[in-house]
């Protein structure tokens, strides 16, 4: 099967798709989605100059969108497991990486920035939601369960790095202003 | 196996999805969306065999944006990417011509030089020469408030302060605050100019070596120390024991040769005759206004004054735009180890700075 059947598939009947596909199935399509959706991210980082050129600056975000995607699956299927709900989580991580595929709207969206159309992090943003939105859908028909419940699962692990961030920034700042008192 | 646990999972409610019937995938037809199996498929195909086209196309513009972009950058002068890192350390990223202050403050010592943050004479060497070296910079301010430190170290500012004028023909202002005696006063004279406040103290030239005899306290308390040396001399300025009068007439010595050194270096700073700074030398302090009299100052004012004299003097007149030379890193891990003592580095230094050396030092503070 290829990558375009896949993809056609999954967006035509979806709950079929995830139902009966098995995960090693899924596997080139699923990498090929992290593949195409963070060499489009990348691409959009370098029309802007945030990152800098070379195959060294893209394997390091490719392992860091990898590493990220490994951990929120691995923590989503750990608190749907938690609450009943049976899944497979290779499947999941998979899944993730063809909803990845949205980042390539980021690069229409950043020629608009180029010209001053749209602000960047608007684009960023925007492709985001999409994907949350996308992997949402997924995960409560992979896991048969609610989307609220498949939201709040996805949401978890978002909410806990912002918490731990904002936490880490606030003694961060209760520090300065104690070093500097 | 999938479609087993489905089944067994699935919730209740509206929002849950349809349930799927336990059998083969032909048998799981009826539940998706049915009666279109080949043209909303074959569709779906075309468009998103439309959108790899499209990207195709977008991926190839955004490298020819790219490629332009990285040689255009290329093609600049390397001076604007460095700009960029000044501004990172803390000077100006723009190129318009300014005038430097470079503070000293405090005693002048060397400082533990494996502490990168450590506000020592090689510290203030450092940013008078990278002063010195930057060509928007006309004029350097050193805004000196400091009692004076050891020997070694003030020399060593004195010696930078020298060399960057013959180098860079940039004239030097020195701006005292509440004190600047001794060796404060002997880095100044490396100056081209020196304007101080009235109330400033200054002066205090002269050299002192002090060392504490702790022999009677040892002898009450019933304690000896023994040392063992290669020669007579070694162990001169021991607090263990009293000096002898070689010592003394040795360390008298040492004593008049960098006063000296001081003298000459006032003398040949100021532009003022050897004997006439000698008469001045005796080690007594004056106000800033004093110092105006006997010509060791040139000028009083505040730093607004000392800051409009060398724009006038860097030839890019009063109010100029100020470069304040301070690394955000160096002063973060500086006020860090303040307050922690990392490395219990503070004590080790303080307990050094007791041992007894040649100093160009007031001990007025």
């Amino acid at each position: 099967m290829n990558f375009i059947s896949v993809v056609s598939e999954l967006i035509d009947k979806p709950q079929d798709f995830i139902s009966r596909t098995k995960a090693g199935r899924l596997g080139g399509a699923g990498f090929l989605g992290y593949g195409l959706g963070i060499f489009s991210l990348f691409v959009f980082l370098r029309l802007f100059s945030v990152v800098p050129p070379g195959i060294y600056s893209f394997a390091n975000v490719f392992l860091f969108v990898l590493a990220v995607n490994f951990f929120l699956a691995g923590s989503m299927h750990l608190f749907l497991q938690m609450t009943g709900a049976e899944g497979d989580a290779l499947k999941l991580f998979l899944l993730f990486g063809l909803t990845e595929l949205f980042w390539v709207v980021l690069i229409p969206l950043g020629f608009l920035a180029k010209l001053d159309y749209l602000p960047p992090a608007l684009d960023c943003i925007l492709c985001l939601a999409f994907i949350l939105v996308a992997r949402i859908a997924l995960a409560r028909r992979l896991y048969s369960i609610s989307r609220g419940k498949a939201f709040l699962a996805l949401s978890l692990p978002y909410a806990v790095v912002i918490a731990g961030f904002f936490m880490a920034f606030m003694y961060f700042m209760v520090y300065l202003v104690w070093l500097v008192k | 196996m999938e479609n087993d646990n489905l089944n067994s999972q699935n919730p209740a409610g509206p929002e849950s999805p349809a349930p799927q019937p336990p059998s083969s995938p032909a048998a799981q037809q009826p539940s998706s969306p049915a009666a279109q199996p080949d043209l909303p498929a074959g569709q779906t195909r075309l468009w998103l065999k439309i959108i790899a086209v499209l990207y195709a196309i977008s991926i190839a513009a955004s490298f020819v944006v790219i490629t332009k972009m990285d040689s255009a950058r290329k093609a600049a002068p390397k001076s604007m990417d460095l700009g960029k890192l000044r501004g990172l350390a803390g000077l100006a990223s723009s190129k318009k011509d300014a005038v430097a202050v470079i503070p000293i403050f405090g005693v002048i010592y060397q400082t533990d030089s494996s502490k990168i943050w450590e506000r020592g004479s090689q510290s203030v060497v450092k940013k008078i020469k990278a002063a010195a070296a930057k060509k928007e910079v006309k004029a350097i301010v050193l805004d000196i408030n400091s009692p004076g430190g050891s020997v070694g170290a003030v020399q060593e500012i004195y010696s930078a302060v020298v060399k960057a004028k013959a180098s860079s023909k940039k004239p030097f202002v020195a701006r005292f605050g509440d004190v600047s005696a001794s060796g404060g006063y002997y880095v100044a004279a490396a100056c081209d100019s020196i304007v101080a406040q009235p109330g400033t103290i200054t002066g205090s030239i002269g050299v002192v070596f002090s060392v504490s005899s702790f022999a009677g306290l040892m002898n009450k308390v019933g304690m000896r120390n023994e040392t063992i040396k290669s020669g007579k001399f070694k162990d001169i300025g021991s607090p263990m024991r009293n000096m002898t009068p070689e010592e003394r007439k040795l360390l008298q010595g040492l004593i008049d040769d960098t006063y000296d050194q001081f003298v000459n270096a006032v003398a040949a700073g100021r532009k003022m005759p050897l004997e006439v700074v000698k008469f001045l030398s005796d080690g007594r302090i004056y106000t800033g206004r004093q110092a105006l009299e006997a010509k060791l100052v040139d000028k009083l004012g505040d730093l607004q004054d000392a800051l409009d004299l060398a724009g006038e003097m860097g030839k890019i007149g009063k109010n100029p735009r100020v470069i304040r030379d301070i690394d955000p890193l160096e002063q973060f891990l500086s006020i860090i180890d303040s307050k922690l003592g990392f490395f219990g580095g503070s004590a080790v230094e303080k307990a050094f700075n007791m041992s007894p050396r040649l100093e160009y030092r007031w001990y007025g503070i």
